[in-house]
């Protein structure tokens, strides 16, 4: 899954750079292996090897089987977020000097991870943190004037910021909560790592990014559609719709309305999704989107008089 | 288990801010993350059983690193917008 979605982006990259003959492009990115960490072998670069936490000499050896105390593994993990986030905020502040300077001619060359290619049953913790090298790809794009000036350098950082959050949340929450601690053993923890690390790069935030704007164009999408179908002014509104605190008896309504939809069959949710002219992709969640966005009592009857209409229950 | 992202204005109070937070989970489940676009918060969702109300999702602005509150597990972290006003914000969930 992972490997197929960097294939292509890769290829296109490659070939832009084979066309262009751009080979010698600025690499602005922390390179995860090289500036911070490489698998301890005599071909280790000396000053790669001293980069190793002391911490964690002798845990990156470990496999998933491996136990090692929660106090040693939280250790390494605190030791190498912070080399990642040193890493990581200077290559923000070079990208951010990008914006200021306006420097629309120099080469960025984001890391097109190719990580879980090397992520084979038995591998060692090191392994996993070196496979971003095996992995390592220039994927390379020109900063064109038209699309990266500030305002987009400054969404695609925050895009970085927003996605390296999500994984230092998602190690905070194995390492605090005493029902996963036990079970997070050093192996996992580089993969997260790994994951946190690629979440600062270039590559992943365009990645999200282009999640989000599919998210954006369903939301359109239905708008538009809804707009066809019914007579409502407020159906025109697309992109993200915002939801707002509402009443607390209304919001009574809207929990009871969300309870009752997550219990029906999905066939069932696809009907409801379609009498509201959703678009049905993911009836489930644009049911509950379509609650969420409800926040009068009107709005919220509305819904209630659908399932009255299509089930007989009166919510 | 689906996901869904909601956004919600970046000018809001933190108790505010909060208070969304807590009425999505009784429509959509449990948060799982949240973050910033620049001018809204995004907050994700696991659509599911929603929590209770007594373990629904609290915030609290911090520095450096999360806090550990007793009788709390830590949810997520995200940089969000509090009245307008970029930081770091972790939401927490009583301990079952």
């Amino acid at each position: 899954m992972r490997i197929s979605r960097r294939v292509h982006p890769l290829i296109v990259v490659l070939t832009a750079m084979l066309l262009c003959g751009c080979a010698g492009a600025w690499s602005g990115e922390p390179s995860f292996n090289r500036g911070i960490l490489l698998p301890d072998t005599p071909s280790t670069p000396r000053d790669v090897q001293n980069s190793v936490p002391n911490v964690c000499k002798g845990l990156l050896d470990t496999t998933p089987s491996d136990s090692v105390t929660a106090r040693a593994r939280n250790d390494c993990i605190f030791a190498l977020m912070g080399t990642i986030d040193a890493a990581y905020y200077e290559y923000r502040k070079t990208v951010r000097g990008l914006a200021d300077t306006g420097n629309a001619a120099t080469d960025i060359v984001g890391i097109g991870i190719s990580s879980a290619a090397t992520l084979v049953p038995g591998a060692t913790t090191k392994t996993i943190l070196s496979a971003i090298n095996t992995g390592l790809s220039g994927a390379k794009a020109k900063i064109d004037s038209d699309i990266l000036y500030s305002k987009s350098i400054t969404l695609i950082v925050t895009q970085m910021d927003a996605d390296r959050d999500d994984w230092k949340s998602r190690i905070f929450t194995q390492i605090n909560d005493p029902a996963k601690s036990g079970n997070y053993g050093m192996y996992q923890a580089a993969t997260d790592l790994l994951s946190y690390y690629e979440a600062g790069t270039w590559d992943h935030a365009l990645t999200s990014l282009d999640a989000q704007a599919s998210s954006n164009l369903s939301n359109c999408r239905a708008a538009v559609k809804s707009a066809q179908t019914t007579s409502s002014a407020s159906a025109t509104s697309c992109g993200p719709q915002l939801v707002t605190a509402v009443a607390s008896g209304i919001q009574v309504h809207r929990e009871a309305l969300a309870a009752y939809v997550k219990g029906l069959s999905s066939q069932d949710q696809s009907k409801l999704a379609k009498s509201l002219n959703l678009p049905g992709q993911n009836p489930l969640v644009e049911i509950l989107q379509s609650v969420a966005a409800a926040t009068t009592a009107d709005q919220v009857d509305a819904i209630a008089a659908k399932i009255k209409e299509l089930f007989g229950k009166d919510i | 288990m689906a996901m869904a992202t909601e956004s919600t204005p970046g000018t809001q109070d933190l108790p505010t801010f909060q208070t969304v937070i807590q009425q999505q989970e009784g429509i959509f489940g449990p948060l799982t993350a949240l973050a910033n676009d620049g001018v809204n918060n995004t907050m994700t969702f696991q659509v599911g059983p929603s929590p209770d109300s007594a373990h629904r999702s609290t915030l609290s602005v911090y520095t450096d690193h999360p806090p550990q509150k007793a009788g709390f597990v830590l949810v997520c972290i995200g940089q969000c917008l509090v009245s307008s006003t970029v930081q770091q914000v972790a939401a927490y969930r009583k301990s079952p």
